[in-house]
């Protein structure tokens, strides 16, 4: 009896002793988060197995077998029910470090239009001279063929639908531009016009037969991929050249669980926000392919013994737009899953009464069917289920609509513009296109949030970001806020309240890149009084954090910092 | 060959109040794993298949599986078939195609089942040029049913009057359009065979056999073998938009039959067909009703002759009463009327092919000469699910419901 109470006692004291740690907030302990932050990754020893996902089986799993998991499921009716739950990769701003899955580019800084003509190409191209055919694809749903050039470098071509020029090519190369500027990791892809005359068989090129065993790759079969193609006026035909990119290839990643031959792998993909807030993106460059087959794993050697790590690249932009990889998107495509079974099922007791959406066609053959009228981003869905989509929350679209309100109409007009497009009205047309669901789908992930972003400090001015004036968007106000000493062992005390509207200029730009807008996009709140009062209150210097509360209508977001000397340094937001 | 290096800001370094190294937090997962534990528990289930599949895309087993049942022009399907009277069925059918142009096709086949039921069948088509490309077409069929439900002739047959009746049946047949190749809407078919027909006590592990000696009167031409001279004349005109998932449209068939025992001259039927199917589409985008209506009436052939059974107008299941069991009702008449709706709740990109939902609601009835009652009308209701592409219906499933009870059927040639 005399041990259990002591036991009890040791308990308790122990407990007692927790006691003001665990009242600390996550936020409050150093080191605190910076806005931007990288993953840290070790150079593995052994190289990850190469990976091989079956496409049909892909197809299957994602139309068959997780449906039927789900429903079966009641942790899906519990995250429903709750919300979801939280991506893990995300620091104390709800910012995405930067990974070998995704890099803060736009976010972090202003880029050029030049830049986002560039996207993630380190060249112009293939070499002059000679393509070097070294296999080729006649079947499927983009054919096309891998190429050497002049330099060594290998080249994967892809063509048109022959009844939809500039379609498909055009699609892919805007699309990576896009995503590139986003953040993610993408090869580098150019749409080119060639003379058919530079292809030359390899000895040894091959393609795969109906079994798909190797056999030669002929004249004949580059002629079947080739001929069927409309050429311009000096006889050229149009492709897309996308460079393997850096490294030993993998295989495709899947957008659920980790690789466990990958020890820098260690977030579930379906938990990674960098892969939620893809949807907002996808949705927005209606790419509806967004399945494992349509991505990479490279192996990138960075010590000298072979030691390397694993970057992780989105592919294959065929079905961006209003294209597929044989021709225009169906009216149905990017309403709902290919095969939805809620849609099915609603069609059946719906007795045919329902209606949806079915997208019409533009008036451009280069385009095909992507609009913005009808388009809403509640509905948008991929052809096929995404593991990562699946379990997205609105904090995640929030903070892809907060990369996608820094894509700017010069960014967008510059990443058309490498598309290439001769079609007269098509450029301009797209461009429009992703202005108008770029503008919905901001007003889509800012739904219920405050559009404040990435706060920072000039002395004693806490400066924030208006998302909404960065993004276009009309102002809805002013906003409101309150600051307090947040006091850990005691009661908040209340420091200042006061409204603050945007002003500008944005942030300066960096070396190289072009001079930013000078709009207003920030809200600027000099906290200096507030930081006096604070330091004439008893046992502030030794918990010198400040909570801003900011208000606008109904939604509203808290930025903590902490006081150091004469300085603010944000070390969390909460929304 | 320019080469630029994408610039990216490196992030700021750690100043020690701050750290630019992003440190995982790893949640408590274990309760999540447990609720999903279903989820986990499908996918291994469908591992092995997983496994298939990827092999089978792999090695293309699909397509190495059908070069082996394919030799030139021939290909050898299997063929299947699953009824809760007969069992599973299955066998072979070898398909002829001529490839282009002429139009030449032939087949021959077989079904086994599991209570030694089989059919054999056989068929040749292909056009004649001196004949305005007209085409003739061969047909062939034998065929053991030990299991065939028989209630009696007679549109008021009880339920409980049910007997299992031996039909074995072979049969020849040679048609001929009447129509040139040319004609769109309008079609006819002259077609002469020889049918011949045993009818016997049914063999049934369920069902109590008919006989000579039963309350209900056994059918025409019961233990006996009786071969009969079978022409038949029809003509239908067909306006329907596509024939797989008709949105709009009319079909109005007619045709004469005849049966003249050969082998037994008491034996000898007429039967007069008259059928209309009008499509009308009440909604946009194929929603569609469907109006059905039609009539038999069978006569013998001379005064004091016997109708045949085959002559005889049937109801049930597939005959316009798709609630109740398959020839649920024989009787010399028969009228029916049908209203189906049909909906669109699948329909696969933009190829025509989709999954389209049905309600129906079927009304008919069966009488003899003297026996016209409002009491004999039969009434049916049930829905059902049609997998079409518009060149033809792939698969059909029907839920029928009657005060009788429930019929389902599974199969791939259209009732509309």
């Amino acid at each position: 009896m005399r041990r259990a109470v002591l036991h009890i006692a040791t308990a308790a004291a122990v407990l007692a002793g927790l006691a003001p740690s665990a009242c600390t907030p996550q936020w409050k302990q150093t080191p605190h988060d910076q806005l931007f932050q990288r993953e840290p990754v070790v150079a593995l020893i052994g190289k990850p197995d190469k990976r091989k996902i079956s496409d049909w089986w892909d197809r299957g799993t994602q139309i068959f077998v997780r449906p039927l998991g789900r429903v079966l499921s009641p942790g899906r009716l519990v995250e429903k029910v709750i919300g979801g739950r939280t991506a893990q990769d995300i620091n104390a701003f709800g910012a995405v470090p930067d990974s070998e899955w995704y890099q803060n580019r736009i976010s972090r800084r202003p880029f050029s239009s030049e830049e986002a003509f560039a996207g993630a190409t380190r060249s112009t191209g293939p070499a002059v001279g000679a393509l070097h055919v070294i296999s080729g694809k006649l079947n499927g749903a983009s054919p096309g063929f891998v190429v050497r050039d002049n330099d060594g470098i290998v080249w994967y071509l892809k063509l048109d639908p022959p009844a939809s020029p500039e379609l498909s090519t055009s699609a892919e190369t805007i699309s990576s531009r896009l995503l590139y500027l986003a953040g993610y990791h993408v090869a580098e892809i150019h749409a080119l016009d060639v003379e058919p005359r530079r292809f030359v068989i390899d000895q040894a090129a091959t393609k795969r037969d109906k079994h798909n065993q190797k056999i030669p790759f002929t004249a004949t079969d580059l002629a079947q991929l080739v001929t069927p193609l409309n050429t311009d006026a000096q006889g050229r035909i149009r492709i897309l050249a996308s460079r393997q990119p850096e490294g030993e290839v993998l295989g495709p990643f899947d957008y659920r669980g980790t690789a466990t031959d990958d020890a820098n792998d260690r977030i579930p993909h379906e938990a990674r926000r960098s892969l939620r807030g893809l949807w907002l993106f996808a949705a927005w460059i209606n790419n509806t392919d967004t399945r494992n087959q349509n991505s990479l794993d490279m192996f990138r050697p960075v010590t000298a013994d072979g030691r390397g790590i694993v970057r992780h690249y989105l592919l294959d932009f065929g079905n961006s737009f209003g294209a597929t990889g044989t021709g225009e998107k169906s009216a149905g495509d990017g309403e709902r899953h290919i095969v939805d079974w809620p849609d099915i099922g609603t069609n059946l007791v719906t007795f045919g009464l329902r209606y949806p959406p079915r997208f019409r066609r533009s008036p451009y053959r280069s385009v095909g069917l992507f609009e913005s009228k009808l388009f809403d981003p509640p509905d948008w869905s991929p052809n096929f289920r995404n593991p990562a989509f699946d379990a997205r929350q609105k904090a995640d679209l929030f903070w892809a609509a907060s990369v996608l309100a820094r894509i700017q109409p010069e960014h967008i007009r510059a990443a058309v513009a490498a598309g290439y497009l001769h079609e007269e009205g098509a450029a301009e047309y797209i461009v429009q296109t992703l202005l108008e669901r770029r503008r919905k789908l901001l007003e889509y992930g800012f739904h219920h949030y405050l559009e404040i972003d990435e706060p920072r400090a000039s002395g004693l001015t806490l400066v924030v970001d208006d998302l909404r004036a960065i993004g276009g968007l009309p102002s809805r106000g002013n906003v409101r806020y309150s600051v307090k000493w947040n006091h850990t062992r005691g009661r908040d005390v209340d420091l200042a309240r006061g409204e603050v509207g945007t002003t500008g200029p944005v942030a300066a730009t960096t070396a190289g890149a072009a001079p930013a807008t000078a709009t207003a996009t920030e809200l600027r709140i000099d906290l200096s009084a507030a930081v006096a009062s604070a330091h004439r209150t008893g046992g502030f210097d030794s918990d010198p954090f400040l909570t801003i509360e900011l208000h606008r209508g109904d939604a509203h977001a808290t930025v903590h910092v902490r006081v150091v000397g004469d300085r603010l340094v944000p070390v969390a937001v909460e929304r | 060959m320019r080469e630029v290096p994408p610039t990216v800001e490196p992030p700021p370094p750690d100043d020690g109040l701050t750290t630019s190294t992003f440190h995982v937090h790893r949640p408590f997962r274990l309760h999540w794993g447990l609720l999903n534990l279903p989820e986990r528990i499908i996918q291994l289930t469908f591992v092995p298949i997983g496994l298939l599949v990827a092999v089978t895309e792999e090695k293309r087993l699909d397509k190495r599986i059908a070069t082996l049942f394919k030799f030139g022009n021939f290909k050898v399907a299997p063929r299947f078939k699953l009824s809760f009277g007969d069992g599973l069925g299955a066998g072979l059918k070898l398909k002829y195609k001529q490839p282009t142009g002429a139009r030449r096709s032939a087949s021959l086949g077989f079904i086994y089942r599991l209570n030694k039921d089989y059919l054999i069948d056989s068929k040749f088509e292909q056009p004649v040029g001196t004949f305005n490309d007209r085409r003739v077409y061969g047909y062939a069929l034998v065929e053991r049913d030990v299991n065939e439900r028989f209630y009696g002739i007679g549109g008021d047959s009880s339920v409980d009057s049910k007997r299992a009746l031996t039909n074995n049946h072979q049969f020849v047949h040679a048609s001929v359009d009447l129509q040139p190749a040319n004609w769109v809407d309008n079609s006819g078919l002259f077609t002469i065979g020889l049918f011949r027909q045993t009818l016997a006590e049914g063999i049934s592990t369920s069902t109590p056999p008919i006989t000579a000696m039963d309350t209900i009167p056994p059918p025409p031409g019961f233990g006996s073998t009786v071969t009969y001279l079978n022409p038949v004349l029809s003509a239908t005109h067909d306006t329907r938009d596509t024939h797989g998932r008709p949105s709009r449209g009319l079909v109005a068939q007619a045709s004469a039959e005849a049966m003249i025992g050969i082998s037994d001259s008491n034996l000898g039927g007429l039967k007069f067909k008259a059928q209309a199917q009008w499509y009308l589409p009440v909604l946009p985008q194929s929603r569609t009703f469907v109006v059905d209506i039609g009539g038999i009436a069978t006569v013998p052939l001379f005064s004091g002759d016997l109708i045949p059974l085959a002559t005889y107008a049937e109801l049930g299941r597939d005959n316009h009463l798709r609630g109740y069991s398959r020839t649920r009702f024989r009787d010399r008449y028969a009228v029916w009327a049908s209203g189906e709706y049909r909906y669109p709740i699948f329909e696969y990109e933009d190829t025509g092919v989709g999954l389209d939902s049905f309600v129906f609601l079927d009304t008919a009835t069966a009488f003899g000469d003297d026996k016209l009652s409002a009491s004999n009308i039969r009434y049916s209701y049930g829905g059902g699910f049609r997998l079409a592409a518009e060149t033809g219906l792939v698969s059909e499933l029907t839920l029928g419901f009657s005060p009788e009870g429930f019929v389902y059927s599974i199969g791939g040639e259209a009732k509309f």
